[in-house]
């Protein structure tokens, strides 16, 4: 037997394991390219640039250019829909198509401002406060092909599809709370008008037949496949061609849209890559027109393309971290049951600390169930027993007998949300509440939490222009987002909702949320800035207020 | 004359060897290691310095791994903090010091799991034949044709929520951590099985074995007496190849979200969050994980490969 050192002088290494050497060192490198890949449901992010700052060059177009025809124009979005049907979702995913291949009664203008017609000819008449009429355009017609195969729309479909959405079954109630309720009636006395008649004034009205959601749907196209998870017929400048589920939308250009002249592109698609490095990557390599960027990615993207049309807006997703939801039959169990159990945990959770960790302390602070970005709205400032103070929360806890407390946090599992519940945990222990995280896959996540049984989780809901959407729809009787049970609080919004006088509205709104805030169901704790871009050849469109408005009809390329 | 000289040849070597024969099996495999295998030896020793950091954990990192703000938001590596921090201020060297525990334990649990399962199956598909030999291989094939990413996702996230009701809720002796060593266990045990039932097919042939059946011995007796002291060679080798190939795929599940915790320091946990939101500012957060991921598979690849250099008579040298 010969010694390898004995040997080594004259042996060269060989090609074997040069090989084995080398596929060692690839698998090194592969091990480090798997931190380019994954996912991410969330766009927010950003740093420097204070929201609303607008950079880079202007983002809309020049009013006097002359809009060009043709051309695709390609979005990046940051996950697939679970379903096409506009009604049973949640997803922005859903609505960047929806909104283009459906159209609806009425619309907000980008900015939120103001609310315009899309179907309806005009706003609606209102001969009492009860009674909303409302016109619509004569000769619109749906895309043709088959079932609908260019039918006229006409009143009878508002009415299909307001009630339609207006449904309390098991996985369809996302949008229940608009309507359900709330109506009396729909008639239809001709074919281009439509009369709602509400069972008591209801000031959120034109907000929800101004939401996105709020589409107007072919009843034939449903009839036919049963629903509209797979398929989207409608009225909208864009007629859908196919959804391959993670990979991408596409959807070409209606010949015969009603709005003369519109869209001027001919092709859209939608490109769905969850991870925030590669979105970016695409944007600077040319590879879509608009993508919005978290905050890690800001500077790399803006380096990279100075050429492009940049804002920094805050986003309507927030975080809140919630404590067990109660229905009349599911109430609080102890020590949830005490109040000042729930506020030590509101009080020792540091919202300033995650977010300057996590997001570089890139966005602003909730404090209510309404953001900041409704300022008329919102509470203005955080109310002192809702404030992070630890000494005050480790009084509670002693007050309310509690030493320690063990139970399971759950949300959505993504590398931020992941650090978030990483950060809460260290937050609660420093109270004696022993956190188990337990991240989940997104459907599962929904499921449970559409399952309203659960201890901690921490979220990301959307809120919205109208304050009746973010108090109802998590607060309300017929909340179907989260479950609190008081009924002093579903009174505070039955009677702002049916307020017709804003100021007097206002003060309701106010003093519902005050109320919500006090009761501790959860912590109100921050939303981040989305940082948007579109490439310069993007005219004539940049990204809504609103996010869920997808619409592109008036957006052309300069090409 | 020339009978002397031979016996004094005899006699020098004598001594030599009765050493040889004096040394233990495996020390003198860790001799020839030395001698023979540098590489091997060098990725013993990356192996070694791995485990050490695992146990020594609680004092070797400066810092608690989850500790926020033990630095700066994401400063690079100085004196003050070997290998910088994340966005979050930990100390990445303490976290990757602390993943090192993770990752062996994983790889280590996976891998006892992995050869239960193979020499199970091997031995007794070996030994036995006949149609239980063709089922079990059967099965085998089967398995093996199911893509080994898929099994896992699966099994990961089908007991994602299963408690099991004798481990912890979080931390490394939890559910989440057991299914994953289940689960690597029986993905590489099954593939491993075919290697060991081939070693048992061919130690079956032998003729020491053909003289014990002739005198009567019993299975029991034949395959833990006869049979699996014979093909423990290529069981040893298949572990420590296994060990390297269970670090990485804990890595990958974590960096898929489906590992470990967040709150359990994982370098696959590291890859997957702060270096994938950070990297393009912090490139340490996404090469010091790697590294030691890479070292760590490196290591198990090099010493394996020596192993079987050593212990399979054919490949002898010398």
């Amino acid at each position: 037997m010969s010694n390898y050192w004995e040997r080594y002088a004259v042996r060269r290494i060989s090609r074997r394991r040069l090989l084995y050497g080398s596929g060692v060192a690839g698998a090194g490198l592969a091990g480090l390219a798997l931190a380019g890949c994954g996912d991410d449901e969330e766009a927010p992010g950003g740093t420097q640039p204070p929201a609303g700052q607008t950079p880079g060059a202007s983002p809309t177009a020049a009013p006097t250019e002359q809009p060009k025809r043709g051309g695709e124009v390609i979005f990046h979005l940051g996950g697939s829909p679970r379903s096409l049907d506009p009604h049973f979702d949640t997803f922005p995913y859903n609505t960047a198509l929806t909104n283009n291949v459906y159209n609806g009664l009425y619309r907000f203008t980008p900015d939120l401002a103001e609310i315009v017609t899309d179907l309806a000819t005009a706003l609606p008449e209102n001969p009492d406060q009860l009674t909303w009429v409302v016109k619509i355009h004569q000769g619109v017609k749906f895309h043709n092909v088959d079932p609908a195969n260019g039918r006229e729309l006409t009143a009878e479909d508002v009415k299909y599809s307001i009630e339609r959405q207006s449904t309390n079954e098991p996985g369809k109630f996302q949008h229940a709370y608009f309507f359900l309720g709330k109506l009396d009636g729909i008639d239809t006395p001709d074919k281009y008008t439509v009369v709602f008649r509400t069972k008591r004034p209801y000031a959120p009205m034109m907000s929800y037949l101004a939401s996105p959601w709020t589409l107007i749907i072919n009843r034939e196209t449903v009839e036919k496949y049963g629903d509209l998870t797979q398929h989207a017929v409608g009225t909208g400048p864009f007629i859908f061609k196919e959804w391959q589920k993670d990979v991408h939308m596409k959807a070409e250009r209606n010949p015969d849209y009603w709005k003369q002249g519109l869209p001027y592109v001919d092709r859209v698609t939608w490109l769905f890559a969850t991870d925030p490095d590669t979105a970016a990557t695409m944007f600077i390599q040319k590879q879509v027109h608009a993508v919005i960027v978290s905050q890690p990615q800001l500077d790399r993207v803006r380096s990279a393309r100075k050429d492009a049309n940049y804002k920094a807006v805050p986003s309507q997703f927030w975080r809140q971290m919630r404590m067990p939801p109660t229905t009349k039959d599911q109430p609080y169990q102890p020590p949830f049951s005490d109040p000042r159990f729930r506020q030590a945990v509101v009080q020792a959770v540091n919202p300033e600390q995650v977010l300057d960790l996590v997001y570089a302390g890139d966005g602003v602070r909730a404090f209510g169930p309404i953001l900041p970005i409704y300022e008329y709205w919102a509470l203005p400032e955080e109310l002192p027993e809702h404030k992070f103070d630890l000494a005050n929360a480790k009084k509670l806890m002693q007050a309310a007998g509690v030493t320690s407390f063990r139970g399971p946090m759950i949300w959505a599992t993504n590398p931020q949300a992941d650090q978030i519940g990483e950060i809460l945990k260290q937050q609660l222990a420093q109270i004696g509440v022993e956190v188990e995280l337990q991240p989940m896959e997104l459907a599962a996540y929904y499921n449970q939490t559409y399952s309203y049984k659960y201890t901690f989780s921490h979220h990301v809901p959307l809120n919205n222009p109208d304050p009746d959407e973010n108090l109802s729809s998590y607060f309300g009787r017929n909340s179907t987002y989260y479950k609190h049970y008081n009924e002093e609080i579903f009174d505070l919004i039955d009677q702002q909702s049916q307020e017709l006088d804003r100021e007097r509205r206002r003060a309701l709104v106010l003093e519902a949320q005050r109320k919500i805030v006090l009761d501790f169901p959860m912590k109100f704790m921050f939303t981040t800035n989305l940082h948007e871009f579109t490439d310069p050849a993007v005219k004539g469109w940049f990204y809504h207020t609103d996010l869920y408005d997808g619409r592109i009809e008036t957006l052309w390329l300069d090409l | 004359m020339a009978q002397q000289e031979r016996a004094t040849i005899a006699e020098a070597q004598a001594p030599q060897f009765e050493l040889r024969r004096q040394l233990p099996f495996y020390v003198d495999v860790l001799r020839r290691l030395v001698r023979e295998k540098p590489l091997g030896l060098f990725g013993g020793a990356l192996v070694l310095l791995i485990a050490i950091l695992a146990v020594t954990a609680s004092w070797t990192a400066p810092f608690e791994p989850n500790q926020l703000g033990a630095g700066g938001r994401l400063e690079a590596p100085s004196t003050a903090h070997f290998f910088g921090t994340d966005n979050l201020g930990r100390d990445v060297f303490s976290r990757i010091v602390w993943g090192a525990r993770i990752a062996m334990f994983v790889g280590f649990a996976a891998v006892v799991v992995a050869t239960f399962i193979s020499v199970a199956l091997g031995l007794l598909s070996g030994y036995f034949g006949g149609w239980f030999d063709i089922l079990v291989q059967r099965l085998v094939d089967a398995f093996i044709a199911f893509p080994a990413l898929v099994f896992l996702l699966g099994v990961v996230a089908v007991f994602r929520d299963w408690q099991a009701p004798f481990l912890q809720r979080e931390g490394v002796f939890s559910t989440p951590v057991f299914i994953i060593i289940i689960s690597l266990g029986i993905l590489f045990g099954v593939g491993q099985s075919r290697i060991i039932r081939g070693a048992v097919l061919s130690v079956s042939q032998a003729t020491y074995v053909e003289a014990a059946r002739a005198i009567g011995v019993g299975h029991t007796r034949m395959i833990l007496r006869h049979i699996l002291p014979n093909v423990m060679a290529p069981i040893i080798t298949l572990a420590t190849l296994g060990l390297g190939n269970a670090i990485l795929a804990e890595a990958t599940l974590s960096f898929l979200g489906l590992g470990v915790p967040p709150d359990v320091p994982s370098w696959g946990g590291m890859l997957s969050r702060e270096a994938r939101i950070h990297m393009t500012v912090g490139w340490w957060l996404a090469v010091f994980p790697g590294v030691a991921l890479s070292a760590a598979v490196f290591g198990f690849n090099m010493l394996g490969d020596a192993l079987r250099d050593l212990l399979d008579p054919r490949l002898r040298t010398g």
